[in-house]
């Protein structure tokens, strides 16, 4: 129910979904980075008819606490903070293939332990979990990168429910509101082990781009840590300055 | 909640590895313990921690010494894209010494490309400065810069060798730069670039091309830059809370 005004079944039914919905969202069952039922099953649970699911969809999309995607459904965004991650002055990635659009499948998407390297960069303890992403990022043609993405439990649980295909984990970051106090990026040029070359569909002798970043919260610990190897001949990073 | 992600055992040699130099600090130069030592006290196969060594070389981490054994790779030169200063400063207040050697210092005719970044027409004159630069004497960046003689005139008759670029367009001519973006490529390098940066041609290096631009937003410098990979790292520290 909303907090802020008494329900009212003479509301029309779209809006009465609406403040359902939303109220979910509010509350965290319809949690961000997930995907909400379709609308079909939506419709049959409320017994509405399925354009009042639309329309209240539509409204939810337009208010940005939801986002459709085309063929795979309804995606919670999460409020997003003033500061845009997109706006971090950094290093970006370019495709050379200005036309060419840019799609993620999911290679791994699981809880993980930390281990001797990560208990000390996240300063927890070696037996302690961590969520471990990893995605292949490709164009219509070909495969363009490789990301791994590190957090441990305590800065976010359970991110296994949320799909890494729509969401980067720049945007997952920005959801749930963890304060990225400093990140240090690097840009490096390295090489590839088979198993990574036959993802990328390169060889082993071909450079790619090791992209690392290490962000770090408040208290100046490390909260997460992305790397991603990236095809060369597909792309460039760019960065802008102002003095 | 979902089943934890195994981690395979080459990535497990990997990150015991990376914390095995952190945990005893060691310096470029040191020596790792041998893959007979690793496996004896990690538990995991000599073949799987050679592969995770493999890896290691090839993102320039650690390197090898034929009958002697494997080292921490010397630290690459950190380089801040994003701090806006000019090679000379970022080299120097890293405490190294930043020499130039000018290749050739001449005035020419514009160009397509050069024509249509500063909008001028072909043939206008244009003065090019190519410069091996060197930081502790070990060649690093092979420079091209471009800027617009009717506007620097006399600009040619400085010695680059010893004067910074960006310190002459500042001080003899009150140019400013105020802002820039620089764009990362990988490449092979030319024979010519070779001879000087003294790399054989299976060595990748960046591209980068930078423009610059002065406060009323017109272009004033433009700058092809080959570096070396091995010798350098492009790095971005970004926080949050800067005063």
């Amino acid at each position: 129910m909303s907090h802020f005004e008494e329900p009212n079944y003479k509301k029309p039914l779209y809006q009465q979904l609406r403040d359902v919905i939303r109220d979910k969202i509010m509350t965290g069952e319809y949690a961000p980075g997930t995907a909400i039922p379709s609308e079909n099953e939506l419709a049959s649970k409320y017994g509405v008819h399925r354009l009042t699911v639309r329309n209240t969809i539509e409204i939810l999309v337009d208010e940005g606490l939801l986002i459709t995607k085309q063929g795979s459904g309804i995606y919670v965004t999460g409020k997003k903070k003033q500061m845009d991650i997109d706006q971090f002055p950094g290093y970006k990635k370019s495709l050379k293939d200005k036309r060419a659009k840019e799609k993620a499948a999911v290679i791994v998407n699981s809880p993980r332990v930390a281990g001797p390297y990560y208990a000390k960069l996240f300063n927890i303890k070696e037996y302690d979990q961590i969520h471990y992403v990893c995605r292949l990022l490709k164009t219509n043609h070909s495969p363009v990168s490789v990301e791994k993405f590190y957090i441990p439990f305590s800065v976010i649980p359970n991110l296994d429910s949320i799909d890494f295909s729509i969401f980067s984990t720049y945007e997952v970051l920005d959801f749930y509101h963890i304060d990225i106090h400093r990140t240090l990026e690097k840009l490096e040029v390295s090489y590839v082990d088979l198993k990574m070359a036959k993802r990328l569909k390169i060889k082993e002798e071909n450079p790619v781009f090791l992209f690392s970043v290490v962000g770090y919260g408040e208290m100046g610990a490390a909260i997460f840590s992305y790397e991603s190897y990236t095809r060369a001949d597909k792309s460039e990073f760019v960065i802008s300055y102002t003095r | 909640m979902k089943k934890n992600y195994q981690v395979t055992s080459k990535e497990k040699a990997i990150e015991i590895i990376k914390s095995y130099i952190l945990e005893n600090q060691l310096k470029p130069g040191e020596l790792l313990p041998s893959e007979r030592v690793l496996s004896d006290t990690y538990g995991i196969s000599r073949t799987t921690f050679r592969s995770a060594i493999d890896q290691l070389k090839k993102e320039y981490r650690l390197y090898s010494v034929t009958g002697s054994g494997t080292y921490v790779s010397e630290q690459k030169f950190m380089i801040n894209l994003h701090d806006m200063k000019s090679t000379t400063e970022v080299v120097q207040e890293s405490g190294r010494a930043l020499t130039s050697e000018v290749i050739s210092n001449e005035v020419i005719e514009a160009n397509k490309e050069i024509a249509k970044r500063f909008k001028k027409v072909l043939g206008a004159p244009f003065f090019e400065l190519i410069r091996c630069r060197y930081i502790d004497n070990i060649p690093v960046f092979y420079e091209t810069s471009i800027t617009d003689y009717s506007r620097f005139n006399g600009i040619d008759k400085y010695d680059f060798s010893k004067e910074s670029l960006f310190d002459i367009l500042e001080n003899k001519y009150g140019t400013n730069i105020q802002r820039g973006t620089e764009s990362l490529s990988i490449t092979f390098p030319t024979k010519v670039e070779c001879d000087h940066l003294k790399i054989s041609q299976k060595v990748p290096v960046y591209v980068i091309h930078s423009i610059n631009y002065d406060a009323d937003g017109r272009v004033t410098e433009i700058t092809k830059r080959i570096v070396r990979s091995d010798k350098v790292t492009y790095v971005n520290e970004y926080s949050n809370k800067r005063e």
